[in-house]
């Protein structure tokens, strides 16, 4: 009897219970939590944006195009160096050795 | 503001409105956290990370239900998940002071006080929640969103995408099982 009276005190024990408030400046917490974790998620996400891709494809083609002008300038020097010096021709053909008699001729 | 015109701001990111929603739903969120979990930083957290959880769905709110049954339904979704994560690290912390790994005690949290609880009921009250801690997790749920937060089994069944008279069921079966378990407390 007595436990059964104890036990329905206890159950009774939250009857009038008084809703709990959320704490003292939590959308101010919230925000600064927001901020910290929200934002920087965002900022992988400029690399897809449409004028960022079109700026940096466009950057890799000038440089590209700049290289291969560039490249061909050098090549094509180089080679008027080498045919115009007689000397670099008596090279080559002396670490060849087209020059010296052989057993064949 | 009306529910229509909350959405709409919230949907376009405005942040009038996404404060307007936070001051409206604070602290039935705060309040239904702090019923699962009875732990006030906990509950703190949990109520930041759901606020946080709505501006980032917002998108996949559909309307089919009311804005509030959706909120608490993600601050129960939450809180559920918070306390299976602290059980799985309770179970494997036994586990490993068992094999001696840690030799520090198994520390039990003390009787959690909810700050609505009337002075003379406070001691009784204690004890009930540390009670309602051990029920399984949906007579748990059940009991906070009906005595914690007051909600009625219309409510509670559209949180729980339930019917009310499988509520009802559930609550009287809370209520068996705290009862049997108070009695079997030694006088």
């Amino acid at each position: 009897m007595e436990y059964n009276k104890r036990t329905e005190k206890i159950m009774g024990s939250l009857d009038g219970l008084q809703k709990a408030a959320a704490p003292d400046f939590f959308y101010t917490r919230l925000s600064g939590r927001m901020q910290r974790e929200i934002e920087p998620a965002k900022k992988p996400y400029i690399m897809l944006h449409p004028a960022f891709v079109t700026a940096a494809l466009s950057v890799v083609f000038i440089i590209n195009i700049f290289s291969l002008v560039q490249f061909n300038k050098q090549t094509t020097r180089e080679i008027t160096i080498q045919t115009n010096n007689p000397a670099s021709i008596e090279n080559f053909a002396e670490a060849y050795a087209l020059n010296s008699e052989t057993v064949y001729e | 503001m009306t529910e229509q015109e909350l959405l709409s701001g919230l949907r376009n990111g405005e942040e009038p409105a996404f404060k307007e929603l936070v001051i409206r739903f604070q602290d039935k969120v705060f309040n239904t956290a702090l019923g699962l979990l009875q732990h006030h930083t906990e509950a703190e957290d949990i109520s930041q990370e759901v606020f946080i959880q709505v501006f980032r769905s917002i998108e996949n709110f559909k309307g089919h239900s009311l804005l509030s049954t959706w909120i608490y339904r993600i601050t129960v979704t939450k809180s559920l998940d918070l306390l299976r994560s602290k059980k799985r690290k309770k179970r494997f912390g036994f586990i490993t002071s068992l094999m001696g790994n840690d030799n520090r005690p198994i520390h039990e949290p003390e009787d959690f006080n909810h700050p609505g609880v009337l002075q003379e009921n406070k001691e009784a009250a204690a004890h009930l929640l540390k009670m309602v801690d051990g029920l399984p997790e949906n007579q748990r749920t059940a009991f906070i969103l009906n005595k914690i937060e007051e909600l009625s089994y219309r409510e509670i069944a559209a949180i729980l995408n339930s019917s009310e008279p499988a509520i009802d069921s559930l609550l009287q079966r809370a209520k068996q099982n705290l009862r049997k378990k108070l009695n079997e407390l030694p006088p």
